[in-house]
C-alpha cells in the first residue's frame, strides 16, 4: 500500500539540495550557496553520513571525479530513501508498456468494428450507460496509445455521466492477433477504406475515472491504465512473483489470483465465479502469432465502490 | 555566428531521459547549444568558448560509445541519473507528480538498462523557442565567456529528434 510521503518528504528535498549543491559545483557555477534552512540542516546530516561512509565531503570535494561519485551514491540514496517512504513498489513491466507506447490515430480507430466481453455490462449498467454508446464512445475517443508488443490499444474518452465529468478508459485487442503484426499499417488512415472489411477491435477491459482527480493523465492512456491497476487489480502470484499485471513470453502458465484459486494463464477474458461475476474479471492478451501473454485481473467490486 | 543568426539549437539526451520527460512531465527541460559540434568552429567564434562538456558532438560520441562498451560506471550516465533523479525531486516538491509517480520514476531510473542510455540528438528550431531559451546566467559561470543555453518547457511538437 501506498504510504503519504509528506512526513517524510524533508529527507526527499534535502537529497535534492544536495544533488543542486554538487551539479553547481560540477559545472563550476560561482553562485552556490548553500541554504542553512530546516531542509539544508537535513542535507548536512545526510552529508555527514556519506562522509563517515564513503569518505567524500560535498564540501570538500573538488574533482570531478568525487563529484561524479558523490552524486552516484545519492542516486542509491534517493532510491533507498524512496523505498522507505513509498514502500518497494514493483514496476512489473509497466515501464515495458510506457516506454514501447506509440501513438494511435484517433481518426483510424474510428474505421474499426468494436465488440465488447460481456462480463463488462454490469459496469456500464451501473454507470448508467448503454452498450452502444460505450462503443460509439470508443470509436469518437480523445486519445489512444497502441503498444505493438503486446498488440493493446489503451484509449481515453471524456465523457459527462450526469453533472460529472468522467474519463473512460478502453483497453482494446484486436480480435484477428494477426492484424496487430501488420504494424506499419497500424494508425494509418486508408482512404476509402470498405468498413465491412475493417479489422476487429475487442474491448477487453473499461475503467471509469472522475475527470477532476486526473487532470493531468487526460493525454495518457498507458499512464492512466497503469493507475487502474494500481487501484482495482487483484495481485497475480506467478511463481515467487507477486504482480499486479503479468507479461510473460513463450511459456503457458498457472496463475493464482488472491484468494481466488489457480487459473492457466491463457484463460481467455471471463468472469471468475458464475455466482458473483462481478467480483474479477480477467483480461488475457494470448497472440499466438506473438507468442506473447499479458494478463490481469481486476476487482469489479473495488471499482464500483468508487 | 552570432545567436541572431542560428536556426537550429542541439540538444544531447538519452532515452531513458526523454521517455520520462514525455510520460511523466509532459515537457522536457534541456540544455542545448547552438552549434553542433564547437570544435570545427574557428577560433574567433563565440561559441568556441563552450566547453567539451557542453558540446553535443562530444556528449553524443562519448554516450554512444559508454553504451556500445556496455560501460556500466560510465560517468555520463551516473550524471544523467543524478540529473533525472533530481529533476523528479524537483517535479515532486512543486507538484507536478505525486508520491507514486516519483517512485515509479525512480525505478525506472534505477531498473534502465545501458540500452536506455544511448543518445538522442534534438534538433529544436529556433522559431518555435526562441522567446523561452535562457542563456545561462554568465554572471554565475565560472567562464563568462561560455555560452550556454536551457529551455526549461520543450514540448514534443518543438524538436525532432535523430537517433544513433
Amino acid at each position: 500500500m501506498v504510504q503519504t510521503i509528506d512526513k517524510n518528504l524533508d529527507s526527499i528535498l534535502a537529497i535534492g539540495r544536495l544533488y543542486d549543491f554538487s551539479s553547481k559545483k560540477r559545472f563550476h557555477l560561482i553562485k552556490n550557496e548553500f541554504l542553512n534552512d530546516g531542509i539544508g540542516k537535513k542535507a548536512l546530516e545526510i552529508n555527514q553520513k556519506i562522509k563517515n561512509s564513503k569518505g567524500i565531503d560535498i564540501f570538500e570535494a573538488t574533482s570531478e571525479i568525487d563529484l561524479i561519485e558523490y552524486e552516484n551514491i545519492l542516486n542509491q540514496y534517493t532510491s533507498t530513501e524512496t523505498n522507505i517512504i513509498i514502500g518497494n513498489i514493483s514496476l512489473g513491466h509497466e515501464y515495458f508498456l510506457l516506454k514501447t507506447q506509440v501513438d494511435f490515430s484517433v481518426d483510424k480507430l474510428k474505421t474499426y468494428k468494436i465488440a465488447m466481453n460481456s462480463f463488462l455490462k454490469p459496469l456500464i449498467k451501473k454507470n448508467n450507460l448503454i452498450v452502444p454508446d460505450v462503443v460509439n464512445a470508443c470509436k469518437s475517443a480523445n486519445k489512444a496509445s497502441f503498444v505493438k508488443e503486446c498488440g493493446s490499444i489503451f484509449v481515453i474518452k471524456r465523457i459527462k455521466v450526469k453533472t460529472r465529468n468522467k474519463l473512460m478508459l478502453f483497453h482494446l485487442t484486436f480480435d484477428n492477433p494477426e492484424q496487430t503484426i501488420e504494424n506499419n499499417k497500424i494508425g494509418m488512415s486508408k482512404v476509402g477504406e470498405d468498413l465491412e472489411n475493417s479489422p476487429g477491435l475487442r474491448i477487453a477491459m473499461l475503467f471509469f475515472f472522475d475527470e477532476n482527480d486526473y487532470l493531468s493523465l487526460v493525454n495518457n492512456p498507458i499512464r492512466l491504465f497503469i493507475r487502474a491497476l494500481d487501484l482495482y487489480a487483484e495481485n497475480l502470484n506467478i511463481g515467487t512473483q507477486l504482480k499486479k499485471f503479468y507479461y510473460h513470453v513463450l511459456l503457458p502458465a498457472h496463475i493464482r489470483v488472491d484468494n481466488l484459486g489457480e487459473y492457466l494463464m491463457n484463460l481467455q477474458t471471463s468472469g471468475l465465479d458464475d455466482n458473483n461475476i462481478k467480483t474479477v474479471a480477467m483480461s488475457t492478451i494470448s497472440e499466438i502469432q506473438l507468442k506473447l501473454k499479458f494478463i490481469y485481473a481486476i476487482n469489479f467490486n473495488k471499482m464500483l465502490k468508487n | 555566428m552570432k545567436f541572431e543568426n542560428v536556426s537550429i539549437l542541439y540538444s544531447v539526451n538519452t532515452k531513458v531521459a526523454h521517455h520520462i520527460n514525455e510520460s511523466y512531465y509532459g515537457k522536457h527541460f534541456v540544455w542545448c547549444s547552438p552549434v553542433f559540434n564547437t570544435e570545427k568552429l574557428d577560433s574567433l567564434s563565440m561559441f568556441k568558448k563552450i566547453p567539451p562538456s557542453s558540446n553535443p558532438y562530444t556528449i553524443y560520441q562519448r554516450l554512444k560509445q559508454d553504451c556500445s562498451n556496455g560501460d556500466l560506471h560510465s560517468s555520463l550516465i551516473t550524471q544523467n541519473k543524478s540529473g533525472l533523479k533530481r529533476g523528479a525531486i524537483e517535479m515532486l516538491s512543486n507538484a507536478v507528480i505525486d508520491n507514486l509517480d516519483f517512485a515509479r520514476i525512480n525505478k525506472i531510473i534505477d531498473s534502465a538498462t545501458i540500452e536506455q542510455f544511448y543518445p538522442l540528438l534534438y534538433l529544436i528550431p529556433k522559431t518555435a523557442v526562441e522567446k523561452r531559451v535562457k542563456l545561462v546566467d554568465v554572471n554565475s559561470m565560472a567562464n563568462p565567456l561560455s555560452v550556454e543555453y536551457q529551455i526549461e518547457d520543450l514540448i514534443k511538437s518543438e524538436f525532432e529528434i535523430i537517433e544513433p
